[in-house]
C-alpha cells in the first residue's frame, strides 16, 4: 500500500484503514461504558489512572511487539529481552555502584543486542521468526536463570531514582503514563515520518516486491527488531522499578500478551498494517478488561476467556476490513 | 516467486528418486536427529549408570509423552500450513470437562469419547474459522488458547476436579507389560498420522495444501475440508493428551499442561518441518521428540539444572536450523558462493 504512487488513490482508500484505529478506539469506548453502567467505581479518576498505569509498560512493550509485527515477523522472546535487559544491567549496576544512574541507557543497550541478535537470525540466517525467537526466548531466559545461579530472587538493588520516578505522580499523572505517551508518540513518528518507518511497512506488505523496488529487506528487518530490543529494554527497566524487585521470571508471559494487544489494535500478523495509537489502545483494552472485569465483581476466571474472544473479535474484524480493500482494488 | 524458485520448485516436484520428493523435509534430517540421538544416548549412559534401563526409560517416555502426543498433533497442522498454539489450552478444558463428567457419574466408558469429542470439537472451531473465513491461524489459536484456558477455568475453578475412574487414569498410568500405556497410545497415533499422510487422498492433499493452498483452490479441491481435517486431527490429539494427563497426574484444571506449548512447538520445529507448510514426516517429529527426551532425561540424571537444559534446547533449535538454512543455502547469504549446494533464490520469502 506504501508503495502506491497516486496520491488520489490512496486517499480513497484511507477510510478503510483508519477502521483500523476506529474499531479498537470504539471497542475501548463500548467497554468502558458496559464496566462503568455495571460497575460503580469504574469511571473514578483513581481508577482511570491505575487503568492507565498498570497499561503503560504493557504499551512500550506493545509497540517493541508492533515494530516487528509490522515487518510480517513476530518476537516470542519479548518478555525474556526486557527481563534480560532489566536484568543483566541491574547486575552491572550491583558489581559497579557508581553507574546507577545510567541503568536506563545500560537496560536499552543490552536490549538493543538481544534485538540483534534475533534480527540476524531471522534476516540474515534466515529462520522464520516464530521459530527463531522461541529458540532465543529459551536461550535469553536460560542465561538470566544461570547468572541467578539458582537465587529465585536476586538483585534486589533497584536505584532509589528509578523507584520514586515510578511511583512519582505530577499534577496527578503517573510518570510512567507520561513515558508510555511519548513512546507511542515516538513510534508514531518513526512509523509515519521516517523512511525506515515506511521500509517497515513495505517489507511487511510484500517481501518481493519491496526487494524488486530495492529497499534492504534484511537490513529493515534486523533494524527493526533492534528497535524492538530498545523498547524491551525501556519497558523491562520500568518494570523493574514498578515491581522493586527483579526476580527471573519477571515479564514471563508479556511475549503472548503483547502479540494479544497489537492484534486488538488493529495489527495483521500477516504484516504490512498496524500502528502506535492502535498498539496503545490494545495495550489499554487488555489493561480494562483486566480491571473491568473485578470492578463488576466478576471472578479473574472470566479474564482469560473475555480477552481471547477479543482477539478472535479483533482478527474478523481484520479479515473484513481485508476484504474490503480487496473489493475495492478489484473494482478499479 | 522469481523465475528462479519457480523452475527449481518444478523440477524438485517431478516423480522419481528421493531428492525429488520435497515433501519429505530437509534432506538429511533425519539422519542428523539419528546422529544427535546415538551421540546423546552415549553421552549419558557412559555419564550415568542408571540412564540405560528399560523402567527408567520408560519413565522418561511418560514423562514428556503428554507434550509428544500434542507436537504430533501441531505436526499435522504445521504441514497444512497453519499453527495451533490453542492445543495446550483444549487440553486443559477437557481434562476439566472429563473430571466434571466423573463428578457427575458418567461412566468411565463414556468419559473417554467425550473428551476426545470435545478435543476434537475445539480443534474444529479453530479450523472453522481459519479455513472458511480465512482469519490467520496464529492470531486466531492465540485467542482461542486464552478462551479455552478460560473456559476451563470457568467450568472447573482453581482447583479443577480430581476424581478420576481407574478405567479412565489407565490411559496415563497403566502398563501393559513393560511398557506404559500412554507410550502405546502415542506410537498408534504417530503410525496413523503417518499412514494418513503417506497413503490417503486427504493426506497427500495436505502436502498440497501447505505447500500451494491458492493452486489447489483453483484446481476446484477443498482446501477448506483438507484444513479441517488438520484441525480436526490436532484436536484428537489434545482429548488423547488429556485423558493421559488425567490418569499421569491425576487432575484436571485450567493450569493442565499450559507452559508446554513452547517445548510442542520446538519439538515440531527440530522435527524439521516447515513452519509455512507443505514439508515434513511423522518420522522426524518422533526423532525430535526422542532428541528432547533423551537429552532432558540425561540432564535430569546428572543433575544438571533445568535452565542449562533450557538453554541446551534453545540453542539446539537456533543452530540446527541454521546450519541446515546456510547448508541449504536458499536463505543464506553468509555462505560463500561454493559451498552452497544449490543456486541463491534472490527473493525466496523469509
Amino acid at each position: 500500500m506504501t508503495l502506491t504512487d497516486a496520491p488520489a488513490r490512496v486517499r480513497r482508500m484511507a477510510p478503510a484503514f483508519d477502521a483500523r484505529i476506529g474499531g479498537p478506539l470504539a471497542f475501548l469506548v463500548a467497554l468502558a461504558v458496559v464496566f462503568g453502567i455495571a460497575g460503580n467505581n469504574f469511571w473514578t479518576f483513581a481508577n482511570i489512572r491505575s487503568v492507565f498505569f498498570v497499561a503503560a509498560i504493557l504499551v512500550i512493550a506493545t509497540l517493541a511487539q508492533s515494530t516487528v509485527v509490522v515487518t510480517r515477523n513476530l518476537d516470542l522472546s519479548i518478555g525474556a529481552v526486557m527481563a534480560g535487559s532489566a536484568y543483566f544491567a541491574l547486575l552491572l549496576i550491583d558489581a559497579h555502584p557508581g553507574l546507577g544512574g545510567l541503568l536506563l541507557p545500560m537496560a536499552i543497550c543490552i536490549g538493543a543486542v538481544m534485538g540483534a541478535i534475533n534480527g540476524f537470525i531471522v534476516a540474515f540466517i534466515g529462520i522464520p521468526s516464530l521459530i527463531a525467537t522461541l529458540g532465543t526466548l529459551s536461550l535469553f531466559r536460560g542465561l538470566i536463570y544461570a547468572s541467578a545461579d539458582g537465587r529465585q530472587i536476586s538483585v534486589g538493588s533497584v536505584p532509589d531514582w528509578l523507584l520514586s520516578l515510578v511511583a512519582a505522580r505530577p499534577f496527578g499523572i503517573p510518570v510512567l503514563v507520561v513515558v508510555g505517551i511519548v513512546a507511542v508518540v515516538a513510534v508514531g513518528v518513526v512509523f509515519q515520518r521516517t523512511g525506515f518507518g515506511r521500509n517497515l511497512f513495505a517489507v511487511g506488505s510484500s517481501v518481493q516486491a519491496s526487494e524488486f523496488y530495492g529497499l534492504p529487506r534484511r537490513g529493515t528487518v534486523l533494524r527493526a527488531f533492534i528497535l524492538s530490543g530498545t523498547l524491551a529494554g525501556i519497558a523491562g527497566t520500568f518494570l523493574a522499578g514498578r515491581a522493586g524487585t527483579v526476580t527471573v521470571d519477571i515479564a514471563s508471559g508479556y511475549e503472548l500478551q503483547t502479540l494479544a494487544a497489537a492484534v486488538i489494535g488493529g495489527a495483521s500478523l500477516l504484516g504490512g498494517t498496524g500502528s502506535a495509537l492502535g498498539a496503545a489502545l490494545g495495550a489499554l483494552i487488555l489493561a480494562t478488561i483486566d480491571n473491568g472485569l473485578v470492578q463488576v465483581g466478576l471472578s479473574g476466571y472470566w479474564q482469560g476467556f473475555v480477552q481471547g474472544c477479543a482477539i478472535v473479535l479483533a482478527v474478523g474484524f481484520d479479515v473484513l476490513l481485508k476484504r474490503q480493500f480487496a473489493r475495492r482494488v478489484e473494482r478499479r | 516467486m522469481t523465475a528462479a524458485t519457480d523452475i527449481r520448485g518444478a523440477r524438485r516436484w517431478l516423480p522419481g528418486g528421493r531428492a525429488q520428493r520435497p515433501y519429505l523435509g530437509l534432506p538429511g534430517w533425519n539422519t542428523g536427529l539419528i546422529v544427535l540421538i546415538v551421540v546423546t544416548t552415549v553421552w549419558a549412559s557412559m555419564s550415568s549408570p542408571a540412564f540405560l534401563h528399560s523402567a527408567q526409560l520408560f519413565a522418561a517416555g511418560q514423562a514428556v509423552v503428554v507434550t509428544a502426543i500434542l507436537a504430533l498433533g501441531l505436526a499435522m497442522v504445521v504441514i497444512v500450513g497453519e499453527i495451533d498454539i490453542s492445543l495446550t489450552s483444549n487440553l486443559a478444558f477437557c481434562t476439566v470437562l472429563a473430571g466434571m463428567a466423573a463428578a457427575g457419574g458418567v461412566p468411565a466408558a463414556l468419559i473417554i469419547p467425550i473428551a476426545l469429542l470435545a478435543g476434537v470439537l475445539l480443534g474444529l472451531l479453530n479450523g472453522v474459522l481459519v479455513a472458511v473465513y480465512g482469519m490467520p491461524s496464529l492470531a486466531v489459536t492465540l485467542g482461542a488458547m486464552g478462551a479455552y484456558q478460560g473456559a476451563a477455568y470457568l467450568v472447573g475453578g482453581d482447583n479443577g476436579y480430581t476424581q478420576f475412574p481407574t478405567a479412565v487414569q489407565e490411559l496415563g498410568i497403566g502398563y501393559v507389560g513393560p511398557v506404559p500405556i500412554s507410550l502405546i497410545a502415542f506410537g498408534i497415533i504417530a503410525v496413523l498420522f503417518a499412514v494418513i499422510l503417506t497413503t490417503t487422498t486427504v493426506g497427500r492433499s495436505m502436502y498440497v495444501v501447505g505447500r500451494a493452498a491458492e493452486v489447489v483452490r483453483r484446481n476446484g479441491s477443498s482446501v477448506i475440508v483438507t484444513k479441517l481435517c488438520a484441525f480436526g486431527l490436532g484436536g484428537l490429539t489434545a482429548g488423547v493428551a488429556a485423558l493421559v494427563f488425567v490418569g499421569y497426574y491425576g487432575s484436571g484444571s485450567g493450569s493442565a499442561a499450559s507452559d508446554s506449548i513452547l517445548l510442542v512447538v520446538t519439538a515440531v520445529a527440530l522435527g524439521g518441518l516447515d513452519i509455512y507448510g507443505g514439508t515434513g514426516r511423522i518420522s522426524s517429529v518422533v526423532l525430535s521428540l526422542i532428541l528432547i527426551g533423551v537429552l532432558q532425561d540425561g540432564m535430569g540424571l546428572l543433575n544438571v539444572d533445568t535452565t542449562v537444559q533450557t538453554i541446551v534446547i534453545g540453542l539446539l533449535l537456533i543452530v540446527s536450523l541454521s546450519v541446515s538454512r546456510l547448508l541449504a543455502g536458499t536463505h543464506g547469504p553468509l555462505l560463500p558462493q561454493f559451498l552452497r549446494r544449490s543456486p541463491p533464490a534472490s527473493t525466496s520469502s523469509s
